[in-house]
């Protein structure tokens, strides 16, 4: 609607309004009063009417799509949030499974360990094992023994020059065995307990 | 509030709101932005969005807050270019925003008007048709229509001087 604004005089003004109000103006007089009353000519007085018909004057109105817009976009916005959270579950999910299938992975000797309900076949097992390794220690070293008997910190007395030159190297190599295999004379006992 | 209300919501409100935007804004596009953006807040708020035909007082302040916001910025942008401005410390001609806060109140007279007057009002004063056109609508005839927009107009007006006068004795804007 394009509106231009109208003078008028206050006895005509009057009396249009007085029609307005009676319902019965034409579509032709309310155009003129609201051009009238977006104009800068109002006298005292009309304030409700400069605004009514201030609000009706020229009324806007956006395009026919808008709404149509304005719902699309809401319906992505929605379609992301849920497409989001779902994400996010989603990952976290996997970041437990992920988690606890490595702990598992790192934990599976203990845990296949772990697999006695009764606590005497428990014993006896862990003894078994226990067993085991001492036995296999005691054959891997039993030819050390005499050797880890002798005090080999102690360097030995020999009047021969030769003699002590060789022994003493070949001490010092069986001194580091020992030490590598925990059997210096003060943890030879602990391995069979 | 369901998607299904809320479209009615939509549909019901975005010409109200688009015309509250217009009156800051003055052009169309902007005017269009805002209603979007308005919508877009109340649509996440997941506001109690109750009765799909009022129109909603939330959303006339919010478009309100959101324009006058917007004409802030751009003075202060376009202030910031402009060396030789003066600063105002008010944006906004006070002459547009009494129009607008205007424009809100009058729209919530109209919406709570009993629905004979606040149909009639609309179809004659906002969209302009003829009383043969809103007869052919409505069902009732042309007489029963003339009365019924009397009393419609007569209730915005006083409705409005009460308001108006209730304004001006406290001093304060709403």
């Amino acid at each position: 609607m394009n509106i231009k604004s109208t003078s008028m005089k206050k006895e005509d003004l009057d009396r249009l309004l007085e029609k307005y109000y009676e319902g019965s103006t034409t579509l032709e007089e309310e155009l003129l009063l609201k051009e009238f009353f977006v104009g800068t000519d109002i006298p005292e007085g009309y304030d409700a009417e400069k605004m009514i018909f201030g609000f009706y004057a020229g009324f806007e109105e956006p395009s026919n799509d808008l709404d149509d817009r304005i719902l699309s976009v809401i319906i992505n916005e929605t379609r992301n949030k849920s497409r989001r959270i779902i994400y996010l579950i989603t990952s976290a999910a996997a970041s437990v499974i992920i988690i606890t299938g490595l702990w598992i992975f790192l934990s599976r000797d203990s845990l296949t360990r772990d697999t006695y309900t009764d606590p005497e076949i428990a014993y006896a097992e862990t003894m078994k094992i226990l067993f085991d390794i001492s036995f296999t220690m005691n054959r891997a070293t039993s030819g050390l023994e005499p050797v880890s008997k002798m005090n080999i910190l102690k360097p030995l007395n020999t009047g021969s020059p030769y003699q002590s030159t060789s022994v003493s190297r070949s001490l010092k190599s069986l001194e580091y065995m020992n030490k590598a295999l925990g059997l210096t004379s003060q943890d030879s006992g602990d391995i069979n307990k | 509030m369901t998607r299904e209300n809320f479209s009615k919501y939509v549909r019901h409100n975005s010409r109200w709101l688009y015309r509250i935007a217009f009156r800051f804004l003055g052009n169309q596009e902007e005017s269009e932005d805002a209603v979007q953006e308005i919508f877009l807040k109340l649509w996440n708020m997941g506001a109690k969005l109750d009765d799909y035909v009022s129109i909603d007082a939330l959303g006339t302040t919010m478009i309100k807050n959101y324009c006058i916001d917007l004409i802030r910025k751009k003075k202060y942008n376009s202030l910031i270019n402009d060396s030789a401005a003066e600063k105002k410390s008010n944006p906004l001609p006070d002459e547009i925003l009494e129009r607008a806060e205007a424009d809100i109140i009058i729209m919530r007279i109209i919406d709570n008007l009993p629905g004979i007057y606040k149909s009639i009002l609309i179809k004659r004063d906002i969209e302009e048709l003829s009383y043969d056109e809103i007869a052919a609508l409505t069902g009732q005839n042309i007489n029963t229509l003339r009365v019924n927009l009397s009393r419609a107009r007569a209730i915005l007006r006083n409705e409005y001087k009460k308001y108006f006068d209730e304004k001006r004795r406290s001093g304060q804007a709403t």
